[in-house]
């Protein structure tokens, strides 16, 4: 017979009322939860009470009893495995649904379809409009108002490439603001975990499951995964006295591995590899996301580290804390992980970790020289010093420390995927326009399209658009310069006229000593020699002038770039004459000193003696007197108010100043005195009557826009970054920028498509996942119900024992009372 | 493991297919709405981009309409302009062209040939207004040149053609043996000199005059006879004077005796003594020595003349020209000296020089305006090629003949495929006709005119029959109008043709634009039948997935618990 003691039972019907009551608890808990967004239902664990398994007097015919029921504790269930796997889609969702937006964006600017007032589109409709004038031209040529009217159109369309230029230039910068938003965003996400971990790791401590703590935390870990790819850990961290607490970590995931990275971060390949798994929170650690300005100059050395600063901060201070760094964006967009740091930015580190070993011998390959050996490891910077002691039986003692510390890593551009990664790739992806270091980097660059493709896309439309029809249109109008023929009779004689000094060149004759000459244009136009020698002059129709690209230049004494110009040397199918020698016949001796003067088509000396003639006569040149320039210009610009015809992009094309001006105009027919025709301009025979009305060039123009161009990346303005790829697109103008927005609405599609698949799979997985953790109705009720018979039957137990030690105290010997 | 349908797992369900629906709903109303197959690239590549590929050929297709429609108006204009001209040249109206010819022909009078002169000499000037007319801004038989006056005179009242003398010819030059172009230094007053200007000669306006020409002297045997001063026969041979062989003949006695008697003698060769000379019948002299000859036969000499030997003989020598006189115009040097040149047997200068002899023996007679100085030349060589030109002028425009361009192409207009484009140059020149005949007369309509005009006022009080030379001239000219006429007739056929084919090419791209706005219409536009269908079934879809929210939330046990 078992001792129980007379009021045991009421500790029972107790524990089992607490027990009830805090069943019911917590089930009310998960009703009144349904709604908040990441809850997962909790439920009551429960263990019997038993105390005194073995007495030492334990009769064998005493029964042993349970004392009632223990609520052990509350937890959580959840399956971590699908946690695992909506995040790993979350962050492809992320991705796709980022990108999406991006090209959605690009098409709101280029997508023509549909729009304009015919639903012609709209830079469709104004080169559409452009041929219709210029065919108005031709049928009208000669006459100034439809010439005016081809001006407005083509203005017009430098407006459109403007526009579109300009749009694509705020969606770029919208876009960085975007990214930093994000980046900040990401960074307050990681302090709010690592802030939960800290208030978790504290509950856990103090015995508190903190299971509202774990949700918010789980919610936020979910909104990082649509950013990055991310590796979870949970892992247990002793906390001495025996008691482990449960740890969070995460890394990034595997996103892309490189094996071509170089120069990150200690510039070691599986240093780079490492980058992929940093460490984004480790515990009560925490990184932040990063946009540092790099320290170019390596003469700023930080004394603590004997390396050069790393970084600059906003006022130009050298700095190694990549967070107190000025925080721009460079060319790629690069991010950099700060330090782990805590909420008290102290650093991570995990140093002095030593083990000892005996060994019977030293290996072979110790080398005490190379120790301690540096490792990394899931972005941290691991130093193993292994020393070994010899011990007096002969033995060794091994020991060896360990030392892991955090470091800042610079993120190689696939490390990570995700949102992030989407907005980073819209804001540097050229397509075909990267350039082989680009490559280099990404071996997948040169398919992606981001911004930047699109804005090289319509560059080079706006380039071979200009380039085709100046160079049917390049055409001499007289500048408002003049060049002094220089005065013979000064010694030496007065050049300043000449010297341009940011192009000048140093040219010798035969044995005669380096003359100076000056560059204009890319044309050289000299100076005379007082000896006789070579004189070029720029001529009023800029046809005597050498070219300078057509002269072999070769390196002087002083560096300077010397031309080597024997006697006889043939120019341009013109022979030189030695320096000092005659002047050619028919030319006036008085003005021989002056005007050797080579025209650039090639000549035989017969026609050089009548062109120099006719050119002096034609001039006027006299010394001392003025030598008119003349400017070329074409009908495109890169300025409104020049007529340089280089570097033109799709946001500064403009109407050049000389068709504006009426300097210039629509070049008719080829004949046209103005016209210079360019190397390559069909034969035509010599005209010998006026053509008022012809209009053959403008049946050229015409051709033009069915004539296939080749547009090449690599022809694209240099300055812009030479592209790798000569993958070429040959078509006319409105074939290719058809081209290039159907790349894009190509892009936008299968895009849309992958992010539908995404975004199915991820509903279907969250899905699954609240069919295990969120709280239902039905299963609540359940409980309620469960929860409130045992309470109502413990109840009765206490009222049905409370009787019956009711009767035994009060009702129990009172006979003969 | 049993699967738990939470209530808020069915919540997102629901929420996530009632969005699907919606946006579904969403596409099919906006699809009724734009009534557009498609309103992005992302949503049909190939559809989007072969719409803007069908717009821009119907956007080509409009502007080659426009410019056929320009082309035609003007070809039209053209066309009455020309049709006019043939009304007023060669109707058989009164007043018109060639009913003035006609008259002026058969008015043997000249009263009224003054005042027809001047008819035709308007008619001429209607004929170049005809055809200096404008379409637009530019004239439209100025070829590649619209924005000029086609027709005008120049200040020597020649007709022009883009300041290009209609009547331009290219002159025939006298040319050397070797065939080139012969040209003779002379100074400014015409007179030979070796450092003087080397001028060109019109082959027409040159003539030579043989030095070595000596007239016909009577012969016997082959030897001239001998006379003296007064014509009598010199047996001696020593007369010093030949007989000009005019018409002699040998005649019998019986011929002779026909002859009265005063005549006799005087008409018939006899000696200084009066006797008659007896010939044989072969026409030697008999000897009267000699009597085995016949004779019987005297030469009569009625007529003519005696010349001295000595020039004679020196001529037949080639040591001096017969006559030493230097024929008018024969070209000198300053002194007066005459410049002799030899000929081939074309008649070729073979070279030329101041000394007579047997091989330089011809005076070269030089004409009005018969040098030409190189820039003339040039001028001319100018004129003829501008005009030659011009008549094969072109001015390509596009009008829906593919036009194209082809890097091998030789035409000279560059690269451009003649056949791919309309040439839109009308040349007055080719309709009016341009330069001279063989016969050195004008192919020009309206030269031709004013020629016969002038004609007929410098002559009205000549004969007007086919005796006169005028008469004739003018007779001449009006068979070349007839075929100048003609010509123009010809150009009008053609155009007549080519204006045909600008309406048949309008049809033709009317036709293109339709069949072009009905692809893109078939790309682009939805069949509005099944687009309405989709629509009301996606809202049929969409208000069933609402009705299905209804009882999304169905009750619970808890709806239960008392």
């Amino acid at each position: 017979m078992s001792s129980v003691g007379s009021f045991g039972t009421f500790s029972t019907a107790r524990l089992g009322i607490y027990a009830a009551q805090k069943g019911l608890s917590v089930t009310g808990n998960n009703i009144t939860n349904i709604n908040t967004p990441g809850y997962t239902r909790q439920r009551l664990n429960q263990s019997s009470f038993k105390s005194g398994a073995a007495d030492r007097y334990q009769s064998r015919n005493d029964v042993h009893v349970g004392n009632g029921v223990f609520c052990d504790s509350v937890s959580q269930i959840r399956d971590p495995y699908l946690d695992i796997r909506y995040r790993t889609t979350s962050a492809e969702v992320g991705y796709n649904d980022q990108m999406l937006y991006g090209l959605n964006q690009i098409a709101d600017i280029l997508d023509e379809v549909g729009d304009g007032k015919d639903k012609d589109g709209i830079i469709h409709a104004q080169l559409n409009d452009i041929y219709d004038a210029l065919t108005k031209l031709g049928v009208n040529a000669g006459q100034q108002e439809y010439d005016d009217i081809v001006k407005q159109k083509m203005g017009n369309l430098c407006d459109l490439f403007h526009k579109y230029a300009t749009q694509l230039e705020a969606l770029r910068k919208n876009t960085e603001d975007s990214l930093r938003t994000d980046i900040n965003k990401v960074n307050d996400i990681l302090t709010g975990i690592r802030d939960l971990n800290e208030a978790i790791r504290k509950s856990d401590i103090h015995g508190d499951a903190a299971l509202e703590m774990r949700d918010d935390r789980n919610l936020l870990i979910d909104e990082l995964s649509q950013y990055m790819k991310i590796d979870v850990v949970y892992s247990m961290e002793d906390i001495g006295a025996g008691r482990q607490v449960e740890k969070l970590t995460i890394k990034l995931a595997d996103a892309n591995p490189s094996t071509k990275i170089a120069g990150f971060d200690g510039s070691d390949e599986e240093n780079a590899k490492n980058n992929d798994r940093a460490m984004l929170v480790d515990g009560v650690y925490c990184t932040q996301l990063t946009t540092p300005s790099a320290n170019t100059d390596d003469t700023k050395i930080n004394p603590d580290t004997g390396e050069p600063y790393k970084y600059l901060d906003v006022n130009g201070e050298p700095t190694d804390d990549p967070r107190k760094a000025n925080q721009v964006f460079d060319d790629l967009y690069s991010i950099t992980l700060g330090e782990l740091r805590d909420s008290k930015d102290r650093v991570w580190k995990d140093e002095g970790r030593t083990t000892t070993t005996t060994v019977n011998q030293i290996p072979a390959d110790y080398d005490p020289n190379k120790q301690p050996v540096i490792t990394y490891e899931d972005g941290l910077k691991i130093t193993t010093n292994t020393t070994y002691t010899a011990n007096v039986d002969g033995t060794f003692t091994k020991t060896v420390v360990v030392d892991k510390n955090t470091r800042d890593i610079a993120m190689a551009d696939n490390d990570i995927y995700g949102g992030l990664q989407a907005t980073r790739e819209l804001l540097t992806e050229e397509g075909e326009y990267a350039s082989a270091d680009d490559i280099g980097i990404d071996e997948k660059a040169a398919t992606k399209r981001g911004i930047p493709y699109y804005q090289k896309s319509l560059d080079l439309l706006a380039q071979n658009f200009a380039k085709e029809f100046n160079k049917l249109n390049t055409q001499h109008i007289k500048s408002d310069s003049t060049l002094k023929a220089p005065d013979m009779t000064a010694n030496p004689p007065d050049m300043s006229d000449y010297y341009d000094d940011a192009d000048t060149i140093w040219v010798k004759i035969g044995d005669g000593d380096p003359k100076q000459y000056c560059i204009k244009d890319g044309y050289l136009v000299g100076i005379h020699d007082v000896d006789g020698g070579l004189c070029v002059m720029g001529g009023a129709d800029r046809q005597y002038p050498i070219k300078v690209d057509d002269l072999k230049r070769v390196t002087g004494q002083d560096g300077t770039g010397q031309l080597e110009l024997p006697d006889g040397t043939s120019v341009n199918g013109y022979t030189l004459p030695a320096a000092g020698s005659a002047p050619p016949a028919g030319v006036p001796a008085t003005e021989a000193g002056m005007a050797y003067v080579i025209q650039n088509h090639g000549s035989s000396p017969e026609e050089f003696q009548t062109a120099v003639k006719d050119a002096m006569d034609n001039l006027g040149i006299k010394p001392g007197g003025d030598i008119p320039v003349v400017d070329v210009a074409g009908l495109f610009s890169n300025s409104g108010d020049s007529n340089d015809m280089t570097g033109i992009t799709a946001s500064n094309i403009s109407i050049s100043n000389a068709w504006s001006s009426q300097q210039a105009h629509v070049i008719c027919r080829p004949e046209d005195p103005a016209f210079e025709k360019p190397n390559d301009y069909p034969e035509v025979a010599d005209i010998p009557v006026d053509q008022t009305t012809q209009c053959e060039n403008i049946n050229h123009m015409l051709t033009l826009f069915d004539k296939k161009t080749l547009y090449n990346p690599q022809d694209l303005n240099a300055a812009l970054g030479e592209a790798n790829s000569s993958h070429q697109f040959e078509g006319s103008f409105q074939e290719y920028l058809n081209h290039i927005v159907s790349n894009l609405g190509g892009d936008q599609s299968g895009t849309d498509t992958k992010l539908n698949t995404y975004y199915q799979a991820a509903v279907d997985i969250d899905t699954s996942r609240a069919s295990v953790s969120a709280v239902d109705l039905n299963d609540e009720a359940m409980n309620l119900m469960q929860y409130s018979k045992a309470l109502n039957a413990a109840y009765r137990l206490m009222t049905t024992v409370d009787e019956a030690l009711d009767r035994l105290i009060n009702n129990t010997g009172v006979v003969g009372r | 493991m049993y699967i738990r349908a939470t209530t808020n797992g069915v919540l997102k369900g629901y929420r996530m297919n009632l969005n699907k629906s919606f946006t579904g709903m969403n596409s099919a109303r906006n699809t009724v709405l734009t009534q557009r197959n498609f309103n992005s690239y992302a949503e049909d590549v190939g559809a989007a981009s072969r719409a803007f590929q069908m717009r821009r050929s119907l956007s080509r297709v409009e502007a080659q309409y426009a410019v056929n429609d320009d082309c035609l108006s003007k070809f039209s204009t053209a066309y009455t302009a020309i049709d006019g001209l043939k009304e007023i040249l060669s109707s058989r109206t009164e007043n018109s062209a060639w009913s003035d010819v006609l008259v002026s022909l058969n008015d043997p009078t000249g009263d009224a040939r003054t005042q027809l002169g001047q008819a035709l000499d308007q008619l001429a000037d209607t004929v170049v207004q005809s055809l200096n007319h404008k379409y637009g801004e530019n004239f439209i038989f100025a070829g590649a040149d619209g924005l000029n006056v086609p027709f005008s005179f120049n200040s020597a009242g020649q007709l022009c053609y883009r300041n290009v003398p209609v009547d331009s010819t290219l002159p025939d030059l006298l040319k050397d043996s070797t065939g080139q172009e012969l040209t003779l230094t002379l100074d400014q007053n015409g007179k030979f000199d070796p450092a003087g200007t080397a001028l060109y000669l019109q082959k027409d306006k040159v003539q030579f005059v043989d030095g070595s020409e000596v007239p016909r002297v009577v012969e016997a045997n082959g030897t001239p006879i001998s006379v003296d001063a007064n014509g009598h026969y010199d047996a001696t041979g020593n007369g010093g004077h030949y007989l000009e062989n005019n018409g002699v003949q040998l005649l019998t006695k019986d011929a002779y005796d026909k002859y009265p008697d005063d005549i006799q003698k005087l008409a018939f060769l006899t000696d200084a003594n009066g006797t008659l000379v007896e010939f044989n019948a072969d026409g030697s002299i008999k000897d009267p020595t000699d009597t085995t000859q016949a004779g019987g036969y005297y030469l009569y000499t009625q007529n003519t003349e005696v010349i001295e030997q000595q020039p004679y003989d020196d001529a037949v020598a080639g040591t001096k020209p017969y006559n030493p006189e230097v024929p008018e115009g024969a070209l000198t040097d300053a002194a007066g000296n005459p410049i002799y040149a030899k000929l081939d047997a074309d008649g070729n200068i073979v070279d030329y020089q101041y000394t007579y002899d047997a091989d330089h023996t011809h005076y070269i007679i030089l004409e009005d305006n018969a040098t030409l100085t190189e820039e003339e030349y040039q001028n001319a060589q100018d004129a003829v090629e501008k005009l030659k030109f011009m008549a094969n002028e072109t001015n390509y425009v596009d009008i829906g003949l593919g036009m194209k361009e082809n890097p091998d192409a030789v035409d000279q207009t560059g690269k451009l495929i003649g056949a791919s484009a309309f040439n839109n140059a009308l040349v007055g020149i080719n309709f009016l006709g341009y330069g001279k005949d063989e016969d050195g007369d004008p192919k020009n309509i309206v030269s031709l005119l004013k020629e016969m005009a002038s004609l007929c006022r410098s002559y009205s009080d000549e004969e007007w029959n086919a005796e006169n030379e005028h008469y004739e001239e003018v007779n001449g000219l009006a068979k070349k109008l007839s075929k100048a006429i003609d010509n123009l007739d010809s150009q009008y056929v053609s155009l007549t043709a080519t204006t045909q084919k600008l309406y048949n090419n309008e049809e033709l791209l009317e036709e293109e634009a339709y069949n072009l706005q009905e692809q893109i219409s078939n790309v682009e536009d939805v069949d509005m039948a099944e687009a309405i269908t989709s629509f009301l079934w996606a809202n049929y879809c969409y208000s069933a997935a609402l009705k299905v929210g209804n009882n999304i939330l169905s009750q619970s046990l808890m709806d239960y618990l008392n």
